[in-house]
């Protein structure tokens, strides 16, 4: 009698505990039962990279070579950046990124060739150093929202900037798509100088870009993706030492408006294809109120080999008109008057390559080694060659 | 209405119209179980960080046309 009293209670327990234990199961399943709490912190990514920038040409806004001009574009720039990005716990990423240029400059050090020695970017050709410091926090602020704010300061010799930025990111359609809106700001505080190198005090600039994104997945294989950029630059927008030859042969100071408002539209599509290769579209347009309309297309070509190596290529074509005050010899009367080479009507091509090996380590993550080259070439004749190596370990 | 505020109202438009798009959402179309290829590194590395500010550099010292890739479009550097 006992034994089937009990059974009988046992069988009412069960039928009556089912729901409870299935309320329970429903919560014992989430994840951080089934994969454990999330470690207060983990490294994602930690990686150096190095890049030499060999560049040659002539520009009539540089003052290295004859008077009526063109004069040297000739520059050097060993580029050494650092990347730290710290995930703490399920809803925080931190990164921190640290660029480092040393630059010697033909066309700025050339400034004390028919004057008096300048005060500013004294040391151009012998080494000048830029540095910056960019940290970004990133917040989940729920299943399908990120904030992500970000702070940064550049300083190079008798320049120094202040970098801020915040973005807004939102998945949709079950992560099918992706929005994204983001506002980024920066304040330039520098010398302003004569033509002749010395120094008339200080001068500031802002530059204000405002970015909206959006991709979408077409199929399991392919991405396309839309992104619009604003900018609004207030102030000092020339560098205060290019010049600009007369029609006379002597040389006056760049003169460019203060105001400048530029929009870009890009539209992209990334696509897995079954090789083992992944292949990128860009098209891009520009135009502002300075009158530059451009046009670029981009597209990169990734194969994997042997399952560690992947052989990269990638080509660019560039073209622009020029901005409206563009001249090579100017008349006195100008109000507004530039002559830098970057600012005049040029088609420009680039053409790299890279070599990537990844090496999974027991406990360290990926090691990965990738190295690169690129050319580019513009129309006026300036080339650029430019080598880069970079090192790391993606956890 | 300046040339410039032209083409600001049209990508303005478009962007209206594709934001329109997904969010009626008519866009879910790959289901999770079927997006390996987009966690693979041959497509996820496609954006490295410093790879792109080394190349964004480049370009955008030496035209005249920066912007419309999220990021800032001048400013920053007294190479700019």
């Amino acid at each position: 009698m006992a034994a089937a009293a009990s059974s009988r209670l046992l069988a009412i327990a069960l039928v009556l505990g089912t729901p409870c234990v299935s309320f329970a199961r429903d919560d014992a399943f989430d994840d951080k039962a089934v994969l454990g709490a999330p470690p207060a912190a983990s490294v994602e990514l930690v990686q150096t990279r190095i890049t030499a920038y060999d560049q040659t040409g002539y520009g009539y806004q540089s003052q290295a070579g004859p008077k009526a001009g063109p004069g040297s574009e000739t520059l050097h720039v060993l580029q050494a950046q650092g990347e730290f990005v710290m995930k703490q716990g399920d809803d925080l990423t931190h990164r921190v990124w640290v660029p480092v240029d040393l630059v010697t400059s033909a066309s700025a050090d050339a400034i004390d060739r028919y004057y008096a020695k300048p005060d500013v970017v004294s040391r151009a050709s012998a080494q000048n150093l830029a540095a910056e410091v960019d940290y970004q926090l990133g917040v989940r602020a729920g299943a399908e929202t990120t904030w992500t704010a970000g702070a940064g300061m550049h300083y190079e010799e008798n320049f120094l900037s202040w970098l801020y930025s915040l973005e807004y990111q939102r998945s949709l359609a079950d992560d099918n798509a992706t929005f994204s809106l983001s506002a980024q700001q920066a304040l330039d505080w520098f010398d302003s100088f004569y033509l002749g190198g010395q120094r008339e005090g200080r001068t500031s600039r802002s530059t204000t870009s405002f970015n909206v994104g959006l991709s979408q997945l077409l199929s399991p294989s392919t991405l396309v993706a839309f992104a619009y950029g604003f900018t609004l630059q207030r102030g000092e927008l020339s560098n205060t030492w290019n010049s600009v030859p007369t029609v006379t042969g002597e040389r006056v100071s760049e003169e460019l408006p203060h105001v400048r408002d530029r929009h870009a539209a890009s539209v992209s599509l990334l696509q897995w294809l079954p090789w083992q290769a992944a292949l990128e579209l860009r098209y891009r347009f520009y135009r502002d109120d300075w009158e530059v309309t451009a046009h670029s297309v981009d597209a990169r070509l990734r194969q994997r080999l042997f399952g560690r190596l992947t052989l990269g290529a990638s080509y660019r074509h560039h073209t622009q008109t020029g901005v409206f005050c563009f001249t090579t010899q100017t008349l006195l009367v100008s109000s507004y008057r530039t002559a830098d080479s970057d600012l005049g009507p040029l088609d420009s091509d680039s053409l790299g390559g890279s070599a990537e090996v990844t090496l999974p380590t027991r406990r360290h993550g990926t090691l990965f080694l990738t190295f690169g080259y690129d050319t580019y070439f513009r129309t006026d004749d300036l080339r650029v060659s430019v080598a880069t190596w970079a090192s790391g370990l993606r956890f | 209405m300046s040339r410039v505020a032209v083409v600001l109202a049209r990508a303005l438009l478009l962007l209206a119209g594709l934001g329109l798009g997904v969010a009626l959402g008519g866009c879910a179309v790959v289901p999770q179980n079927r997006r390996a290829h987009f966690a693979d590194p041959l497509l996820r590395d496609s954006d490295d960080a410093l790879d792109g500010h080394r190349k964004r550099k480049l370009y955008t010292t030496r035209e005249a046309a920066a912007g419309g890739d999220g990021k800032r479009a001048g400013g920053g550097c007294s190479c700019q």
